[in-house]
């Protein structure tokens, strides 16, 4: 629906943009003026966000979507603007590349913000982003309490901990991990623990059943770390350079009027 | 940290009487008159003395002529004894213009905005008391304002009300069973009324049983024509053969009134037994020898499956159990047992109607059409599998299909409890927060739930105030700081009157109310002077109250995860899955 | 996962504080009770959110960082520029450096400030207009007053030429470029900063059809047929190029090449025509000069009966005897003009009419010898006068006899006539000796008979005497002026007997004529080409002191062989043609005239004293022969003057057997204008320098193998008419006309380019100023 709308809107506006250029008018104005309104009114849905309370301003999802849509069409114009080549002048190579990277990290965003809380849920596990540090130090006092337990008895499992465990379960997980998280680790150490077991009696298994449970948890915080850090991080870079590029396209402007050819 | 405290008088019940102007010369006047008079004040304790009942729990109204004294659907939680003069109640809808609720308080724009720099970063900073006088105890209801009839027979229809006299009580039920007002009470000609507020009334009642069969009584000449009238089937039906089911109807109840205290060690065991341990309203391939009504509470619809029951549907408030079977015998001299079992989740009202006066009064009466079809003849060698597969249908047509799982999930959960649960998509949600960003910037820069909760697949059940048919919280809060908005119906914590005993955030099955210790605008917290403990709130979801355009959580979402859903009916959640 | 997992957080987190627990990373810890006992105390440290605010924060401020030293910076403007200029603009703004932008644009060196109200003030707080810029520098090529208007064209024309053309289907009307003025903005078409090899000329044919709302799609299908091709207006010479290809060349079995006559010009994209002696002369140089040419006569002596005259009383002096009889003979139309500047004598002619003739006259009629004689007196007068001044005389009396007529002949009529050249080559002294030679007492019966005679109005007189308001008493000054009062006071004229025998005379014109046949006998040719014989038999003081033939030219540097000539004229014409166009014209008529001058001295012709039938003609010496050229140009400019007229001064012009037939080739036309007819003698020639709307250029089509044959677009129609005598009036039809399709043929889609600015040009006019 809001697709075709958004389709229907280019068309339009491209058909227009046309004729304008085909009656030797600079077109520059009307999409640029066009791609500065589509600008401000993207920018504006991060106010709508600081104002819930405002019963006025509709729902946020109804502004998500417009966002959406309003950001693919001015993305359509803002090749227009350009005329689908690189601009050659160094001020407008740098305003275009600060729209597309405002515009990429944006349709990074949307693809991220779609497919990873299918991602998360498929964890069955849920979890604060903010409280993941602590749950973490929690498990890691559990892991060492569990292995204090087990050192009485035997030093199996105390030895593996500290050899192979530690290293997963106290450190942070390598920058590899959190772009692209993957069960391997986990799964080959929950394998080798299995390993284990024939040197193990009833209740030492018994603590490494739990030690590996422990080591499921930590997985998935580190997963859920990953991905909710991506959630988070992407919108970094949209945001933080939103007013930055904002900053610049109005200099863009004042510039073009000041140095629009033509009469007066 | 060293934060200094700031010792003030702990509140008790009571600070805040129902009612400023009740002079000891009432409550002299009140104990002369009957019930009161009857009463023996030595059953009561010292703690909660009669007299004290009657000075803070009760208040004198004054009406006039055509007042409407309670109004249909509204939510009360406080009962009318008529000391003077008479009054008129009508189960008919009022016209429009009375049934309108009254005008919430808005916000206005400017005050909206200016939010966002004053945005207060001391959690849950309150004004100290006496910095500012506490307004009367009054969910509303203190303002003066009251509707009232120019000329009732004119209005309504005389023929369909009947008369309230001096001495007789009302709006108990409503107050007791924490349900709307079902109907509206009108003052004919100028009269005084005791309102006694239900903390009230639940006191005297535990002391005196006289008040207790007295409201029993109350409600089966009054509320019980009422309640039937507005059941399915028996709504159509004629004055006189209503009367004649109402006598024959019995109460029943089942479960425990505060059901929700062992609710949570009940959650931990295994789904099996717990619903062998709900007790059985009606038994699969029992006697079918009488029909259901659902006061209050709800069941739960399970059949036979294999070695364990499954649950199929659940019921509500208002829902009729049993009338297909009926029906069917009665059509075709059958005896067909129950089909299904019933089950009484947590704490079930029953009104049961024996199966007589149904195929005397009811069936011959109703129009064939309204009737539920009967079953599928039982072939001679019909294996119990057919009659479950027939039943399966049977359930699928009742109730909108969710699925097994979920269903269950929100029954054990007793989900099914609460009118605008805050249901979280968990494919859509991005974790973003928004929703408790939003929240505490419509709180004072305080959240009122917790984006976490039981989850079932991708359905996750947030932490926040479900605003329950059936709020349990209420019950045993001391100062009546709890209670229902009367025009919209949530469940809210009046701040000023709360004394942070926590008793609600107890009895609260899902852990939604939480208790916060209060800081002063400087940051320090507020401690109790004389045991130098930190002075505590109750506080949950408040739905947003006074914002218009709904709760600021749902349309914070940006992605559609997060709806507050009815959940007192499968249906709406049902409506949403659809959608997605 | 059924069980409410409410552990480990029964506080709200708290999403708008910017410090959190470094722990539980929750609202800084009087909520979270969580981990009190445990030993590192919790540090409060930044949200999440806060991070992102600060790093939005440095972001934004950054930008503006980078935008205030951008602009402050001395690179501004390079920073700042959109793009490459054109290499042209590039190269010219080079030496200026950062501050080039202020030579297109008015804000160039302006401040940010200045910028920023400009842009809120919509383009008023900077009035410099681009385009008015650009003027600065294409003022050269481009009219001030129209530059920004419509094809710089004045409106008023340019709404003629729309009016004249048809525009039938109308397309969607777009989005009119031009401001209320009509003006359109040089940024309009031209747009810069596209790179070094942008085409800034580039204009599509949509962008056309802005105001052009004809729909167009392509050429071959929507342009509308040619009408005037090719244009008759730029037949100059009459070549009939259907005969000559089809009849005269084949008969002289050369084969007709049109290469041989029409050259490139430098550029290569405009044919020329070659010069006469290049492409006419082989066929043509003798009737167009020389003695095959007929003669042209200036003034003839007609039949008079003297004898009936002085019956009549009306005697008119010395008359040959050999022209002495019944009345008989034309009068030449030259000399009807040159006496109709006599009013008497003009009335007469008017009313004799152009038919007359003396013949007509009777000797008895007192009407008609009254006529007679007064002509025969205006011709003496005539005769006197020229031999006192030529060149004067004949101006005078042309010009009075076409303003007697009460026509005000136009200025720049006049100035196109070179009254030197009406006489060019043409000394008094012929007329001297006429005068001796016919009439001797000519100076004494011109006094006397004006004495006799004071009935002759003011006109006339000043006509007879070179001064007009000289008392009678001057006479001898007079006399002494005139080469005539010569004879009359006995000095020795070389005196020539009527029946001269070639051998006893030693005189030169003897050896002239052996070596020119073609003279008859008797008949002396101009003396003034032999000076020798002059200086033998007269005394060189008083010679010295007035013979007008000391004023004659030394001939010495006219005499060099005429094949050198003429390799060095090709030589001249083949520097000529490497170098432009602009004088090529000129130059190339100069130098034709001095080629010319020299034949004339080698092949004859020129002016002669017939003194058999009394009269002086001319024969065209050389091709554009200055005389001649004088004479047509009057006889055009004068043309409407009823004397003129009447005299039929042009039909000698143009009738077949007319002397150089210059008027068989040359047409006329009248241009634009005033309607004064012209004639155009020198070929058509289309001045690149000059923009017309369309435009075309031989040289690409040149390279091409299919069109190497120039026939192959100007295809010679051979029509019936080819052969008959009237291609005159035939229209020169001889070219079957250039249609669309003749173009379409290549200019096709997939074909060579058909776009409108292919063939048409936006700016019209001059590309050289002035012009």
């Amino acid at each position: 629906m809001g697709v075709t709308l958004t389709i229907i809107a280019v068309l339009a506006f491209w058909f227009f943009e046309t004729l304008q250029r085909e009656s030797l008018q600079h077109t520059a104005w009307t999409t640029g003026y066009s791609l500065f309104g589509c600008l401000l009114f993207l920018a504006a849905f991060n106010l709508r966000k600081k104002l819930p309370f405002l019963s006025a301003s509709g729902t946020s999802a109804m502004w998500m979507q417009l966002h959406i849509y309003v950001a693919f069409f001015s993305i359509a114009v803002f090749l227009m603007h350009i005329g689908l080549a690189v601009p050659n002048g160094v001020f407008e190579q740098a305003l275009a590349l600060l729209y597309v990277t405002v515009a990429g990290s944006g349709v990074y965003g949307l693809y991220m913000t779609r497919t990873i809380p299918g991602k998360l849920t498929a964890t069955g596990f849920e979890v604060i982003f903010e409280q993941i540090p602590e749950k973490r130090r929690q498990l890691v006092a559990c892991a060492r309490n569990l292995i204090l337990e087990t050192a009485r008895s035997t030093d199996v499992i105390a030895k593996f901990y500290l050899h192979r465990v530690a290293q997963f379960m106290e450190r942070p997980r390598s920058l590899a991990y959190n772009f692209s998280p993957s069960l391997r680790t986990s799964k080959t150490l929950i394998e080798e623990m299995r390993q284990l077991d024939r040197y193990l009696s009833a209740t030492q298994r018994e603590s490494s059943r739990q030690l590996t449970t422990l080591v499921r948890k930590k997985e998935d915080l580190d997963y859920h770390w990953a991905l909710q850090g991506r959630l988070k991080l992407w919108l970094f870079v949209h945001i933080g350079l939103t007013y930055g590029l904002v900053l610049v396209s109005v200099l863009h402007g004042v510039i073009a009027h000041a140095f629009g050819g033509g009469l007066r | 940290m060293s934060i200094k405290e700031v010792p003030v008088q702990r509140p008790q019940r009571w600070d805040a009487p129902f009612s400023a102007d009740m002079t000891d010369n009432d409550v002299e006047r009140l104990l002369t008159l009957a019930p009161f008079c009857a009463m023996n004040a030595e059953a009561f304790s010292s703690k909660l003395s009669l007299r004290g009942i009657l000075k803070y729990d009760c208040r004198i109204n004054r009406y006039k002529a055509g007042d409407i004294v309670i109004r249909q659907g509204d939510y009360g939680s406080s009962a009318f004894l008529i000391l003077r003069g008479d009054a008129i109640v009508t189960l008919n809808p009022l016209p429009a213009d009375f049934a309108d609720k009254p005008r919430k308080t808005r916000r206005s724009l400017l005050n909206s905005v200016s939010r966002l720099w004053r945005r207060n970063h001391v959690a849950e900073m309150r004004e100290l008391p006496g910095e500012q006088p506490l307004p009367p105890i009054a969910r509303g209801e203190g303002a003066k304002m009251r509707l009232f009839l120019q000329d009732i027979p004119g209005t309504i229809d005389i023929s369909q009300t009947f008369r309230l006299q001096t001495g007789q009580l009302f709006g108990e039920l409503a107050a007791l069973t924490r349900t709307p007002r079902s109907a509206t009470v009108i003052a004919d000609g100028p009269g005084e009324m005791l309102e006694l507020r239900w903390q009230g009334l639940r006191d005297l009642m535990k002391r005196d049983n006289a008040l207790r069969n007295h409201v029993d009584s109350l409600y089966r000449r009054n509320s019980l024509r009422g309640h039937l009238q507005q059941t399915p089937f028996l709504a159509e039906l004629d004055e006189r053969w209503l009367q004649e089911v109402a006598n024959e109807t019995l109460f029943e109840t089942y479960g425990d009134f505060e059901w929700n205290r062992q609710f949570q060690s009940l959650s931990q065991r295994d789904i099996a037994d717990r619903i062998q341990s709900e007790p059985v309203i009606a038994m699969e391939g029992g006697l079918a020898d009488s029909l259901l009504l659902i006061r209050n509470g709800f069941a739960r619809l399970s059949r036979q499956h294999g070695d364990g029951h499954q649950t199929i549907a659940y019921l509500g408030k208002g829902q009729v159990f049993g009338m297909r079977e009926l029906t069917h015998n009665w059509r075709n001299k059958e005896n067909r047992p129950w089909t299904l079992t019933l089950r009484a989740v947590g704490y079930v009202d029953i009104l049961r109607i024996p199966r007589l006066p149904i195929e005397q009064f009811v069936l011959p009466n109703v129009p064939e059409s309204s009737l539920p079809a009967s079953f599928a003849p039982l072939a001679t060698n019909a294996t119990k599998h057919d009659l479950l597969a027939e039943n399966d249908r049977r359930a699928n047509r009742r109730e909108a299909q969710l699925e097994t799982g979920l269903l269950e999930f929100l029954v054990d959960g007793r989900f099914i409890n609460g009118t605008s649960a805050m249901v979280i998509d968990l494919d859509r949600c991005t974790r973003c927060d928004d929703c408790v960003r939003a929240c505490a910037a419509t709180h004072d820069n305080n959240p009122r739930f917790l984006r976490e909760g039981p989850r079932y697949e991708n359905w996750m059940i947030a932490g926040a105030c479900m605003h329950c048919l059936d709020p349990v919280c209420m019950i045993g809060c001391p100062t009546g700081a709890i209670g229902r908005n009367e025009s919209s119906g949530n469940v809210l914590i009046n701040d000023n009157t709360c004394i942070g005993c926590g008793t609600c955030a107890a009895s609260c099955p899902y852990s939604n109310i939480k208790m916060v210790d209060i800081r002063c605008s400087s940051g320090k917290p507020i401690v109790d002077a004389k045991r130098g403990e930190t002075l505590q709130k109750a506080t949950k979801c408040d739905f947003c109250e006074g914002l218009s355009g709904g709760p600021a959580c749902q349309r914070a979402c940006p992605h559609d995860a997060l709806v507050r859903v009815d959940l007192t009916h499968p249906l709406p959640l049902f409506q949403i899955i659809q959608t997605r | 996962m059924n069980a409410p997992s409410n552990k480990g957080s029964s506080f709200y987190v708290r999403p708008h504080d910017d410090w959190v627990c470094s722990r539980c990373d929750s609202p800084s810890c009087g909520g979270c009770g969580e981990h009190g006992d445990d030993a590192e105390p919790c540090i409060p440290k930044p949200s999440l959110r806060l991070h992102r605010g600060v790093l939005t924060l440095a972001i934004t401020a950054l930008t503006t960082g980078v935008l205030i030293t951008l602009l402050a910076s001395p690179s501004r403007n390079n920073l700042l520029a959109p793009g490459p200029l054109t290499h042209a603009h590039a190269q010219i703004l080079a030496s200026s450096g950062s501050q080039r932008c202020d030579s297109c644009h008015g804000a160039g060196d302006r401040k940010l400030v200045d910028w920023m109200q400009d842009a809120v003030s919509s383009g008023k707080h900077i009035p410099v207009s681009q385009s008015s810029l650009c003027m600065d520098c294409h003022n050269k090529t481009l009219l001030q007053q129209f530059a920004l208007l419509p094809h710089n064209v004045e409106p008023a024309k340019l709404a003629a030429i729309t009016a004249s053309t048809t525009e039938t289907k109308a397309s969607i009307s777009l989005v009119n470029p031009a401001n209320a003025n009509g003006e359109l903005a040089c940024a309009t078409c031209h747009r810069e900063h596209h790179g070094v090899e942008f085409n800034l000329a580039a204009l599509t044919d949509r962008q056309c059809q802005t105001c052009h709302t004809s729909y167009i799609h392509s050429f071959e299908k929507d342009h509308p047929e040619f009408t005037r091709w090719p244009d008759q207006r730029n037949r100059h010479i009459a070549f009939d190029h259907a005969v000559h290809s089809l009849k005269h060349f084949p008969e002289k079995h050369t084969n007709f090449d049109c290469r041989k006559c029409h050259i490139d010009d430098a550029g290569g994209n405009v044919k020329l025509v070659a010069p006469f002696s290049q492409s006419c002369a082989e066929c043509h140089s003798s009737e167009v000069r020389g003695p095959e040419s007929p003669q042209w006569t200036l003034l003839q002596l007609p039949m008079v009966d003297t004898q009936a005259l002085a019956n009549a009383g009306k005697s008119v002096g010395d008359w040959p005897a050999s022209c002495d009889g019944d009345f008989d003979g034309l009068l030449p139309p030259a000399m009807k003009l040159l006496l109709s500047a006599d009013p008497t004598i003009a009335t007469i002619l008017q009313r004799r009419g152009e038919q007359f003739a003396f013949t007509d006259l009777d000797r008895e009629n007192a009407d008609d010898l009254d006529d007679a004689s007064r002509i025969a007196w205006g011709i003496k007068a005539l005769i006197f006068d020229l031999a006192n001044s030529t060149d004067q005389t004949l101006q005078q009396r042309l010009q009075l006899a076409a303003n007697d007529a009460g026509n005000d002949a136009p200025t720049d009529g006049q100035n196109s006539i070179e009254w030197s050249s009406l006489a060019e080559g043409l000394h008094p002294d012929m007329f001297a000796q006429a005068g001796q030679l016919w009439m001797p007492d000519l100076a004494k019966e011109l006094s006397e008979h004006r004495m006799s005679d004071p009935g002759q109005d003011d006109g006339a007189r000043r006509v007879l005497f070179g001064r007009a308001n000289t008392p009678v008493q001057q006479d001898d000054d007079l006399l002494v002026e005139n080469p005539l009062t010569r004879l009359l006071s006995g000095i020795p004229v070389p005196a020539f007997p009527e029946h001269a025998e070639p051998n006893d005379s030693p005189k030169v014109p003897v050896v002239k004529n052996q070596s020119d046949p073609n003279i008859p006998d008797g008949v002396v040719t101009n003396p003034h080409i032999d000076p020798v014989g002059r200086m033998r038999n007269a005394n060189p003081e008083d010679l010295l002191l007035e013979n007008p033939l000391s004023e004659l030219p030394p001939l010495a540097e006219n005499t060099n062989p005429t094949d050198v000539n003429q390799s060095g004229n090709i030589r001249q014409l083949e520097s000529v043609i490497n170098q432009t166009d602009s004088q090529f014209i000129d130059r190339m008529r100069m130098e034709i005239r001095q080629g010319n001058s020299r034949q004339s001295l080698d092949r004859g012709g020129g002016w002669t004293r017939n003194d058999r039938n009394f009269a002086i003609t001319y024969q065209p010496v050389q091709h554009i022969d200055p005389v001649m050229k004088a004479w047509i140009d009057y006889s055009m400019v004068f043309a409407s003057a009823q004397v003129v007229q009447e005299s039929g001064i042009q039909d000698s012009f143009t009738s077949q057997t007319s002397a150089g037939a210059c008027m068989r080739c040359h047409t006329s036309s009248t241009d634009s204008n005033d309607n004064v007819a012209v004639v155009q003698w020198s070929p058509y020639y289309r001045d690149p320098n000059i923009r017309a709307f369309t435009r075309f250029s031989h040289q690409p089509h040149d390279s091409i193998s299919g069109l190497s044959d120039c026939q192959s677009c100007h295809t010679i129609n051979n029509h019936p008419v080819l052969l008959s005598s009237s291609k005159q009036e035939s229209g020169f039809g001889d070219f079957a006309p250039i249609t669309k399709g003749t173009c379409a043929n290549c200019h096709r889609p997939g074909g060579a380019p058909g776009g409108c600015i292919d063939c048409h040009n936006y700016h019209v006019g001059s590309k050289v100023p002035g012009k």
